[in-house]
């Protein structure tokens, strides 16, 4: 059933097995995954049906630190959550990305790849993904095992709530309640639960959800500003110190350098336009371990005919295929790098956020390492050439930053509350029943863009909370 | 050391088609025992006179080796170039010693 929290006249507080909270990727598979004769789910957004200005001006905040898109135009406050405007790239973190490695302070996820495997497969069905069985194979010949080529698979893009808006309308055990925005948490005495949660609607009228699980799938903005205004005792709990901090997103640069390729031939795999999947350049894990490299790759942009490679470099007679090197690198975990509490306030007086991203120096020196290493591989197999550009040459890659409004890191995962917010199974350290879900659990974030992950990790808390004793 | 002559005279396609021969010993004659740019990854821009015609005159060493030289063997040598870490930037291009050499001839850059 989808409720408008606005039209609910009820004041009487409503019980669930479940509760969730927000209506995005993670949260709408969670639901679906988890309703049942069994289990009666409510899903709570704080937006409306479609898209309103006077909706979105909730997630204005401030920032203090780098330069980011205003954070109401990074993400979507209605039904379906930020996959309203995404733009469906989707690939899996590597395994590498999962362990810990010694040049990346504050590395090393409590789970590994394994753990997400079966899960990545089910929501390619989720995702509305091609066939991996008619994905292409590389096309460029690397004669070393040096760069290796990371696969992409486009959604159509998934929009959730076109595609689960019926489901929500018949199902039996799982309500929707729109214009629903949860205000605060009450604890139990000894803090260990969560017994109910308030919400607001548009009037300021409030209303009350008791549950005997809850989650929190709101973003990774928005979860650790729950977190921080919602409760006090959120932050005092172990591991509450380190939520919203790690703030990290996949800096961009679109302008970083330029490929020259020999082979038409050689492209076919790395041409989007061509199919549903798209192949990326990468320096390999076993040489990101040798040279101390962050995850990085390098998608190739077809250019119009343009520069000619200078005269004398070999072959640069004839035709040459130009592409623009769209480079994605992995942030490194960086503690002052945060989501925090801005002095204004929003309509319903809660704290707004104020997002303080801020990269590191290290992060910039890796990327041209690895564009370097690129450079040379690329020559050695006799490919084509790599062109920098000058402020990639100059060390001014900052300067080209952008950004993939891909918000993650700030309540991370971790085997101990002395280094993350939740535990392996995305439950809040020192809680018995309050879990969270989405990118904001990533303790790394490697190059792979978040969605496809976050409806993994979404589909494995399902499956770990059908086997926990309130569920099973 | 080139003279001006020889460096106004030069150019790749010169070279190519007249014939002119280049061997595989070349990496043997220019070992750690001779003075090499080691300073990979630097613009061509920056490179002071001295290197410019270090990189030369390799290649005309080069080109004073008995072998014909035939593309696919030039291809290998700049392989090898990119193997050995010697590279540069030319304008940007990330490009091996062997091409640089090529490209300073093709520029006819006058000796100062």
């Amino acid at each position: 059933m989808i409720i408008d929290g606005n039209q609910l006249a009820d004041e009487t507080q409503r019980h669930y097995d479940i509760c969730i909270v927000g209506s995005g990727p993670a949260g709408i598979t969670l639901a679906r995954q988890l309703a049942g004769p069994n289990c009666r789910v409510c899903v709570l957004e704080a937006g409306e049906d479609k898209y309103t200005e006077s909706s979105q001006a909730f997630y204005q905040g401030d920032i203090t630190a780098e330069s980011y898109d205003d954070l109401d135009v990074a993400r979507l406050r209605l039904f379906g959550g930020t996959s309203g405007h995404w733009a469906g790239y989707c690939s899996t973190l590597d395994p590498i990305d999962f362990s810990e490695r010694d040049w990346i302070p504050n590395s090393g996820w409590p789970i590994t790849l394994t753990d997400l495997s079966q899960h990545y497969e089910k929501a390619r069905d989720i995702l509305d993904l091609p066939d991996e069985r008619v994905a292409p194979q590389d096309t460029l010949h690397f004669t070393s095992n040096a760069v290796t080529s990371k696969r992409w698979a486009f959604s159509p893009p998934t929009r959730f709530a076109d595609k689960y808006r019926d489901w929500f309308a018949s199902a039996d055990n799982a309500d929707l309640y729109l214009n629903t925005t949860v205000v605060s948490f009450k604890h139990s005495i000894d803090g260990r639960r969560v017994e109910r949660l308030t919400s607001l609607n548009h009037d300021q009228n409030a209303r009350s959800f008791s549950a005997g699980t809850f989650i929190l799938a709101c973003g990774g903005i928005e979860n650790p500003r729950l977190l921080l205004t919602g409760s006090p005792v959120f932050a005092k709990q172990p591991g509450g110190e380190h939520i919203g901090r790690y703030f990290m997103e996949h800096p961009h640069f679109l302008d970083a350098g330029e490929v020259a390729l020999k082979r038409s031939s050689a492209l076919a795999s790395y041409e989007r336009s061509r199919g549903h999947f798209l192949h990326c350049l990468q320096v390999s894990p076993e040489w990101q371990r040798q040279l101390k490299l962050n995850n990085m790759a390098c998608e190739l942009r077809a250019l119009p005919p343009g520069e000619k490679l200078p005269a004398g470099i070999y072959g640069a007679s004839g035709e040459r295929h130009h592409f623009s090197l769209v480079t994605m690198i992995e942030q490194t975990p960086n503690r002052a790098s945060r989501v925090t509490l801005s002095d204004r306030k929003d309509a319903n007086g809660i704290p707004r956020v104020d997002l303080q991203w801020r990269t590191n120096q290290g992060d910039y020196e890796s990327c041209m390492a690895s564009l370097k290493f690129l450079s040379t591989q690329l020559g050695r197999s006799d490919i084509g050439r790599l062109r920098l550009s000058r402020k990639t040459i100059e060390g001014r890659l900052h300067e080209l930053k952008y950004w993939g409004h891909h918000h993650m890191g700030t309540t991370r995962m971790s085997s101990s509350p002395k280094t993350g917010v939740t535990d392996a199974n995305c439950r809040l350290h020192g809680t018995e029943n309050f879990y969270i879900a989405g990118s904001s659990l990533y303790p790394t974030v490697g190059c792979a863009n978040p969605t496809f992950t976050l409806v993994a990790l979404a589909l494995r808390l399902a499956d770990h909370l059908r086997v926990t004793p309130s569920l099973a | 050391m080139l003279t001006r002559r020889q460096w106004l005279g030069l150019s790749m396609t010169g070279m190519l088609t007249a014939g002119i021969a280049v061997g595989p010993g070349i990496f043997r004659q220019f070992g750690d025992d001779k003075p090499r740019i080691t300073n990979s990854f630097r613009d061509f821009s920056l490179l002071s006179h001295d290197e410019k015609s270090q990189i030369l005159t390799r290649l005309m060493t080069m080109t004073n080796q008995p072998l014909s030289l035939r593309m696919e063997e030039l291809q290998a040598l700049i392989i090898k170039d990119f193997e050995l870490e010697q590279v540069y930037l030319l304008e940007g291009w990330v490009v091996a010693e062997t091409e640089l050499a090529f490209a300073l001839l093709e520029k006819r850059l006058p000796l100062p």
